[in-house]
């Protein structure tokens, strides 16, 4: 059969040469060619692809960076300074306009002062510096607490029979009341009040992780490092943990935004800490809240505790889900 | 084959997929044609597209793919058969319509000269701009180095930062020259174009010239738009305002509304420019930018009649998609777990599908659902028809799925791996159910897999599928037995079945190239050993060698040097004569073959189970998943353990590994018990020397470790060695061993492909140097050609290391080839061990016999003809006399009662080896066959007989809402109607009254409370 032949004439080859045979290297073959994978690179990549999270970072920092340098710039006494006006009738409970008006153009009067002519501006700052302490020590000690116990829970059956007893007692007790009870019971001051917030705050934690660490426990690779003879603590680091990760950053980032309001609810019910903290500025002013021309005392705590809370929240799960090696690919 | 008109036409298919910004190419242009009532399996590795492409003519394209060219053409007079009522707001429709065209019509007689007007304008921005061929240079000289500068990026991407710093600052820098290269370029087109425009201002007499033209054909454009059109026109555009409507005459009012005035538009368009909308293409090409073209054929007083052509690639709309999936095309998925629902019945599962698309009552429903399980051979299918999903084993399972599949006679019915998680016997069950319901219900059936056997069962053509693309496509006899492309030769060398013992199984080395990258030449060129230069440069078109064979390669040009097909698969079909006993084998030749192997009654017995018990859960509900299992196995040698799953060997495994406790009995390695307690350097011993490899290279393996952890994790646990630049050269040594390279220390898992995770599994077993190797199923996930690698690599090992393999696998034909000693277990009884070949000479348990007889051939005349072989454990009558596992003769075990083992050995003595594989036709009598379980004979009733569902059995809700008003009336009003059998009004009356009781009792108890809180 006389078939017309395919053109080759664009290669600029003679025949022979394009049929000659080409011997392959097969190592050559095994190369991947996909881009390099680091697991905290594609982390930020992704948190920070979406514009919220640089957005809502940058406002935490600016908050932390006021709650705790700013007090230190001006050299803020806590003792002394929220009294300097207290002798001055004239100096109390103004409305920013009239404080700036009144005393000077500063700064520290540009949320007006409080009952006791003390600024709110500054008092706002060194209590959010307090109330971020407390939940952060809080938060620190129950996930670590939390995480350890955990783990432990998860894997070993003895002790998962006679935690979960415990835990069926104490986490029915209601929280609230038993931190009140603690703190009546107890002087409250700043390290009561994280004794009264970690003494059962981790078990709600520790149940959690457990609950993961049985899921991943069982799966086929943590088989193979058992029969490897891996001990158990170094499969609990390697193989389980680094999967709770994107957990554990969530976990962390809704607990702390849950302290301070358990402790700006503290002091609301009067049962909260001696010193300023932002609980106790919003019970002070309670009576602000519906006075004419004295709400910038009220609403200024209330509205720090609320910002503090939610970009909190956002920043955690933002970095959670960011976390979760899942949504690299 | 006769002329038939294709089913399915496919052409030039192109499927794309949007990942992470980049385009994905999954199919690179496939064409080929289905026809009625046949088979075509499509074969190839994963990641070659098959199951994107069979997604693709059923709709179900994930959300981020797209086809991107291509048509795919279903030739289906039910579905492009339309009918439209005319009531008469469609007539006022259609001359709404018909006025409207009329219209626009008025401007095709000054098409011609709009077409100059346009042309005089493009002319002017022509000359503004770049010409033609000078804007093609620059973008063909931007894409090239756009293409090279994305290469060095992707390249710079995989070096390793901490090792080759050097190196990425070079690539770096060549990228930063290709940068400034491109924008330079750009720079020069752009002030090109400014000059061009310059120069075009300056020429003032050009420019004259061009307005008073435009003026003066705009002029003449005018007058001719407001003449007068003749009345053929008026009689075609009649005919386009009916298919207009006929087009759109499926969708609800909005969309009709929608796709009326874009219809409308699309004409008009295309009447400016004078298109000729008497022809069939053009109108076509017009009518698709918005909807189907439905073509008139006639019309009656109330009704149109037309005729479309359906192309699936175009299909829009989720509702055209209703009338196509499950109808005409239907799909049986790999896994039967998850494909049913697991909270629905498997009745009302059946019934609903059939109720969907024929439109019947429930109790039709329900009968046509019985007639299905009971056709697909579900036993007791009246009580199963209550069942969950739970309740049916795999085989079970998949069988409702295809019954549900079937369910409305579908015309094409895909089969994506249905019976890769299904064990052999249940496989081939399966395929014969396809095979025969393919007689009855005349379906086309495509069947993707990987597996060749599989494809000599059940296909009649084959389509041979890499990278994207058809590489060839033929009669499965002339594909198996004459293949011309390079990649099917290396599929069919790397079968187990044709391969010698202790040579090593030919293996395809390499991966199937990215997809993202625009591929250059033949895609198969750097994994091919017999590249031509040609291979390289450009992509070969399909060659023909017979009218249903094509190939594409250039080995088929007249002018390529003759390759011959390799010596492996010359004579296949002889080679598999002998290898399963089916030609004329003489006693003489068995027992020279039998002297030919060694004696085994020195060699040291490594690992011994002595009547192992193993039991799962406590009290009444414990299940005995291993009894009274014995063997041993000597140090060295590959002892396979093979059964179905379920069977226990799973468990056999893992106890041996020491996960699973023995209910009773004891484990002996190395002369010493290591079941139960163990002093704890007996069992870092232990541990050290027993290893295993799992069945599941990516659940096996710690997704957040390096691969350098990974493997050094065994290091680590019990320090072998002396420090840390030891460790690195046993590690790196042991990547090496097992073919891959040491740049892929620092990558994590799941950048590997599944035989390279594979090969790592065995490399972190292997740096242990163990004795004995435990091997769950290492190759069941694999693909056929990553398999042989693997194969290959554990013999290695087990050459150069003496290691000792206890293999586990459900496959005979892999088991044949890497074992010397296997046993065969059933339900948690070890049923027969034999040595290899002895076993496949004198299968003796009927259980063995059925398992050899379901394993599939590689080769279509032998497959085809084959006869199964099923094993029933009733035929055993153990009431009297118990069974033992006894030796009758040359180290062969079989389970059986004393009757028996004397029938065994009596058959062994006479020295003829048995036939295992029965073909019809080469070595089978009429009463050799043992037949299958005789089916019921049912048949279908016909599609006229329609039980007609009542008129008045809506189950509306207004019977409820009624019902819980007047409760008592409801519950009347219910029974009568079950009484007359409108179970829907009956189940809605009930539901309605139960909710009117219920409210009423609780009203009367709140006042009664009430009530009694009043008085105390």
């Amino acid at each position: 059969m006389d078939e017309k032949l395919i053109d080759l004439g664009e290669f600029g080859l003679t025949d022979d040469e394009l049929f000659a045979r080409v011997d392959n290297d097969s190592l050559e073959s095994e190369r991947i060619t996909a881009p390099r994978y680091s697991y905290w690179h594609s982390v930020f990549r992704v948190f920070f692809k979406n514009k919220l999270n640089i957005v809502i970072l940058s406002l935490l920092a600016v908050i932390i960076l006021f709650s705790y340098v700013y007090p230190l710039i001006i050299g803020y006494n806590a003792e002394v300074d929220p009294y300097i006006n207290v002798m001055n009738p004239a100096a109390k409970n103004l409305s920013p306009m009239l404080a700036l008006q009144k005393l000077g153009f500063e700064l520290k009067w540009i949320l007006g002062t409080s009952n006791s002519g003390a600024s709110t501006f500054d008092s706002v700052w060194y209590g959010s510096g307090i109330s971020i302490s407390l939940a952060l020590i809080c938060a620190a000690i129950n996930v670590t607490v939390g995480i350890l116990v955990g783990a432990l829970w998860g894997f070993s059956r003895k002790i998962d029979m006679i935690m979960t007893e415990v835990y069926n007692i104490i986490a029915n007790v209601p929280y609230i009341l038993l931190i009140s009870v603690l703190v009546l019971v107890f002087s409250p001051s700043f390290w009561t009040m994280v004794f009264a917030l970690t003494v059962t705050g981790w078990l709600a934690i520790a149940y959690f992780i457990r609950t993961q660490v049985i899921i991943i426990r069982d799966r086929e690779y943590n088989l193979a490092s058992r029969c490897l003879g891996t001990p158990i603590w170094r499969i609990a680091i390697k193989n389980i943990l680094p999967f709770m990760t994107s957990i554990i950053v969530t976990l962390i980032a809704t607990e702390i935004p849950s302290y301070i309001s358990y402790e700006v609810f503290l002091s609301y019910i009067g049962m909260g800490l001696k010193d300023m903290s932002l609980g106790k500025l919003i019970e002070t002013s309670q009576n602000a809240m519906i006075t004419p021309g004295w709400e910038f005392q009220f609403w200024s705590p209330v509205a720090i505790a609320s910002i503090i809370a939610v970009v909190l929240y956002v920043v955690g799960q933002n970095l959670g889900d960011a976390s979760d090696p899942r949504t690299h690919m | 084959m006769e002329n038939k008109k294709p089913l399915l036409q496919i052409k030039d298919l192109k499927v794309k997929f949007r990942v992470r910004g980049r385009i994905l190419t999954a199919i690179r242009g496939i064409s080929l044609d289905l026809y009625e009532n046949e088979s075509i399996a499509i074969v190839g590795e994963s990641g070659s597209g098959k199951s994107v492409f069979t997604k693709t003519f059923a709709g179900m394209l994930d959300q981020n793919g797209f086809i991107s060219d291509g048509s795919i053409i279903f030739n289906d007079e039910e579905l492009s058969d339309t009918r439209v009522a005319l009531r008469s707001i469609d007539k006022k429709i259609i001359e709404f319509t018909h006025g409207q065209l009329n219209r626009h019509s008025k401007l095709e007689l000054g098409a011609e000269v709009f077409k100059k007007i346009t042309a005089l304008k493009s002319e002017k921005k022509c000359r503004e701009t770049l010409s033609e061929e000078e804007s093609a240079k620059f973008d063909k000289e931007l894409d090239d180095l756009k293409f090279k500068r994305t290469e060095l990026f992707n390249l710079r991407q995989t070096i390793d930062p901490s090792k080759e710093k050097e190196r990425r600052r070079e690539v770096g820098e060549k990228i930063k020259d290709y940068d400034s290269k491109i924008s330079a370029l750009e720079e020069e087109r752009d002030t090109l174009i400014k000059k061009h425009k310059e120069e075009l201002a300056a020429d003032t007499k050009y420019l004259e010239k061009y307005n008073s033209t435009l003026n003066s054909l705009n002029e003449e454009y005018k007058t001719l738009i407001s003449g007068e059109i003749c009345d053929e026109v008026k009689a075609r555009n009649l005919l386009i305002a009916k298919e207009i409507y006929l087009s759109i005459g499926r969708y609800d009012m909005t969309k009709k509304i929608k796709f009326l005035f874009a219809l409308i538009g699309a004409l008009k368009s295309a009447m400016k420019i004078g298109a000729d909308l008497s022809d069939d293409e053009v109108l076509n090409k017009v009518f698709g930018t918005v909807v189907f073209r439905v073509k008139f054929l006639d019309e009656t007083e109330d009704s149109l009649h037309g005729t479309c052509l359906v192309n699936l690639a175009e299909v829009k709309y989720s509702k055209d998609w209703t009338q196509i999936r499950g109808k005409k095309i239907a799909t049986v998925f790999q896994d039967p777990m998850t494909s049913l629902n697991p909270i629905i019945t498997i009745g009302k599962q059946i019934t609903s599908i059939i109720i969907k698309h024929q439109g019947c009552s429930e109790i039709e429903a329900r009968e046509r659902a019985l007639t299905l399980m009971k056709k697909v051979g579900i036993p007791n299918a009246e009580q199963r028809f209550d069942d969950y999903p739970f309740q049916y084993s795999g085989g079970m399972r998949q069988r409702i799925v295809i019954a549900i599949a079937l369910s409305c006679q579908p015309k094409i019915l895909i089969c994506d791996e249905p019976t890769t998680a299904l064990d052999v016997t249940i496989q081939a069950q399966i395929l014969k159910l396809i095979k025969d319901l393919q007689k009855e219900f005349n379906y086309t059936i495509v069947f993707i897999t990987h597996d060749l056997g599989v494809v000599a069962n059940i296909a009649d053509r084959v389509a041979v599928l890499y990278a994207g693309q058809i590489i060839e496509v033929g009669t499965v006899e002339e594909v198996f037995y004459d293949p011309r492309h390079p990649y099917t030769w290396a599929l069919l060398s790397s079968l187990p079945q044709l391969a010698e013992r202790n040579t090593t199984l030919y293996s395809i080395s390499g991966t199937p190239p990215s997809l993202y990258n625009d591929i250059v030449g033949d895609a198969f060129a750097p994994r091919n050993p017999y590249c031509l230069k040609l291979d390289t440069l450009k992509e070969a078109p399909l060659f023909r060698i017979t009218d249903t064979h094509y190939a594409k390669t250039w080995l088929l040009d007249p002018r390529a040097p003759k390759v011959e097909k390799p010596d492996m698969i010359k004579d296949s079909h002889e080679k598999l004569l002998k290898t399963f006993n089916i030609g004329s084998e003489t006693a003489a030749d068995a027992t020279a073959a039998a002297e030919n192997t060694e004696t085994k009654s020195d060699r040291e017995v490594l690992l011994s189970l002595k009547n192992v018990d193993i039991t799962f859960g406590k009290g009444d509900s414990a299940v005995k998943a291993v009894k009274n299992a014995s063997f041993d196995i000597f140090k060295g040698e590959t002892f396979s353990l093979v059964g179905e799953s379920g069977s226990g060997k799973t468990t056999i495994g893992r106890a041996v590994i020491r996960v699973n406790p023995l209910a009773a009995g004891e484990i002996h390695f190395k002369g010493q018990k290591i079941s139960g307690k163990t002093s704890r350097t007996l069992d870092r011993e232990v541990i050290r020397n027993i290893q295993m490899i799992f069945q599941d290279p990516a659940a096996s393996l710690n997704e957040r470790a390096t691969v350098d952890y990974i493997i050094s994790e065994g290091l680590y646990n019990f320090h072998l060695f002396k420090d840390e630049a030891d460790r690195v050269a046993k590690v790196e040594n042991m990547i090496k061993e097992v073919g891959l390279l040491p740049e892929h220390l620092t990558r994590y898992p799941h950048e590997f492909s599944g035989g390279q995770r594979q090969r790592i599994g065995i490399a972190r077993a292997m740096v242990m140097e163990p004795e004995l190797v435990v091997a769950d199923e290492p190759i069941s996930a694999l693909d056929v050609s990553i398999r042989a690698q693997v194969l290959n690599l554990l013999k290695k090992f087990q050459k150069e290391k003496d290691i000792t393999y206890l293999f586990i696998a459900h496959d005979l034909s892999i088991v044949r080839f890497i074992s010397d000693r296997i046993g065969v277990i059933y339900k948690g009884d070890i049923v027969e061990i034999a040595e290899a070949e002895e076993l496949f000479r004198f299968p003796m348990h009927p259980y063995t016999r059925s398992l050899i007889s379901a394993i599939p051939i590689p080769d279509p005349k032998l497959e085809k003809n084959k006869v199964l072989l099923t094993y029933d454990p009733s035929i055993h009558d153990y009431s009297e006399d118990k069974p033992e596992l006894v030796d009758i003769g040359g180290n062969h075990f079989v389970y059986g009662n004393k009757a028996e083992i004397e029938e065994y050995k009596r058959i062994r003595e006479s020295g003829t080896p048995l036939k295992s594989v029965i073909i019809e036709g080469i070595n089978s009598d009429a009463e050799d066959k043992k037949a299958d379980a005789p089916k019921e004979d049912v048949s279908m009733p016909s599609g006229e007989y329609i039980l007609d569902a009542p008129i008045h059995d809506t189950g509306s809700k207004w019977y409820s809402f009624g019902s819980f008003l007047l409760p008592v009336f409801g519950l009347i009003g219910g029974f009568i109607f079950k009484r007359f059998k409108h179970i829907r009004n009956y189940k809605a009356c009930k539901k309605g009254a139960i909710a009117g009781f219920a409210t009423l009792g609780g009203i009367v108890g709140i006042f009664l409370i009430a009530l009694l809180t009043a008085l105390l």
